[in-house]
């Protein structure tokens, strides 16, 4: 029953072992000199990082002005189409008079001529021919189709 | 060479000559007791060498203050605790299972095969204590530097720790 006990001295050894010259090869291991070349790798590791920091700090600035600078374009770029746009459409709000349709003419603006349209003719008047044109004989202002003439820029 | 010469050493700032000394003194203790705990030959490999590497990092910044063996102690220690945690699965495993795969460095028999696997039942930090003091016979002031515990805490974990090992021993020698 004894030595079935903690008291039993046999308990107390080591019932395991370890591979033939282990111990030999872990002290090799960790050897002056192998401790030095550990110690040199380390000092190249950190040379290298030495040398890489400043063109990484360089790099991540670079970054960041790029990013502010894209920021700032992009802010002023989207305040600038806001305004064309509100300008845009307050000139646009008088054509009703002229018996327009803004919202058409804008679309078109924006949009360009469509290539087939016969009415481009008008384009090439400027705006005396215009004139002539509407001072004809027997021209009624009213009948004239202003929906036909595309380009804002021949328009008082 | 003792702790005060190892010191000297390092003071001159030969620190690879006073860590091939350190290693040809203190590994083999270091890597049974870590082998106690893991209980395979590759896994104790695994952590002493971790430990080493800690040991060699933080030789410059060793102030000398307790003794040199208790502060590898504790570093060995750490690693042991860190493996266990992170190969629980695999600790969770029996004595057996765990030694088939090792059977070629395990030489004891069926009364010891039953101690192991007792001590494995307990937690780990009891199983820490039970091993440094039944095994290795290491003082409870030493043991208290090494875990961060009292020495009361210690006495009284490892009077647990017998009761529980002794209790398990013979259910499995029935």
């Amino acid at each position: 029953m004894s030595n079935k006990t903690l008291n039993n001295p046999h308990l107390k050894e080591n019932p395991f072992t370890v591979p033939e010259g282990y111990f030999e090869q872990v002290e090799a291991r960790w050897s002056s000199a192998a401790v030095q070349e550990k110690a040199t790798d380390k000092e190249k590791g950190r040379s290298f990082m030495r040398l890489l920091l400043p063109q990484l700090q360089l790099a991540a600035a670079f970054a960041l002005l790029f990013g502010l600078g894209y920021l700032l374009m992009i802010t002023i770029t989207k305040g600038k189409t806001d305004t064309l746009q509100t300008e845009e459409l307050s000139i646009l709000s008088e054509w009703p008079y002229w018996g327009l349709d803004h919202r058409k003419v804008y679309d078109l603006v924006l949009e360009g001529l469509p290539e087939d349209d016969e009415s481009h003719f008008l384009l090439d008047m400027d705006i005396e021919d215009l004139m002539d044109y509407m001072n004809y004989p027997g021209f009624d202002p009213v009948h004239l189709d202003l929906n036909l003439i595309y380009d804002v820029r021949h328009l008082p | 060479m003792s702790d005060k010469e190892l010191r000297e050493l390092c003071e001159e700032g030969l620190y690879n000559q006073a860590f091939e000394e350190v290693v040809r003194q203190y590994s083999r203790r270091l890597y049974w007791h870590i082998r106690k705990m893991v209980l395979s030959h590759d896994d104790a490999d695994d952590v002493l060498q971790n430990t080493l590497i800690k040991a060699w990092t933080g030789l410059p910044s060793f102030r000398w203050k307790s003794q040199l063996f208790t502060w590898l102690y504790r570093i060995a220690t750490n690693e042991v605790l860190t493996f266990l945690k992170k190969n629980k699965a695999y600790t969770n495993l029996s004595v057996e299972e765990r030694l088939e795969a090792d059977t070629s460095y395990f030489s004891g028999d069926q009364i010891q095969k039953a101690l192991q696997e007792a001590i494995q039942r307990l937690p780990s930090k009891q199983r820490l204590v039970f091993n440094m003091r039944y095994f290795d016979e290491i003082k409870y002031e030493d043991m208290s530097q090494i875990l961060g515990t009292s020495v009361g805490a210690l006495k009284a974990s490892y009077h647990h720790a017998y009761t529980k090992v002794q209790k398990t021993l013979r259910e499995l020698l029935l």
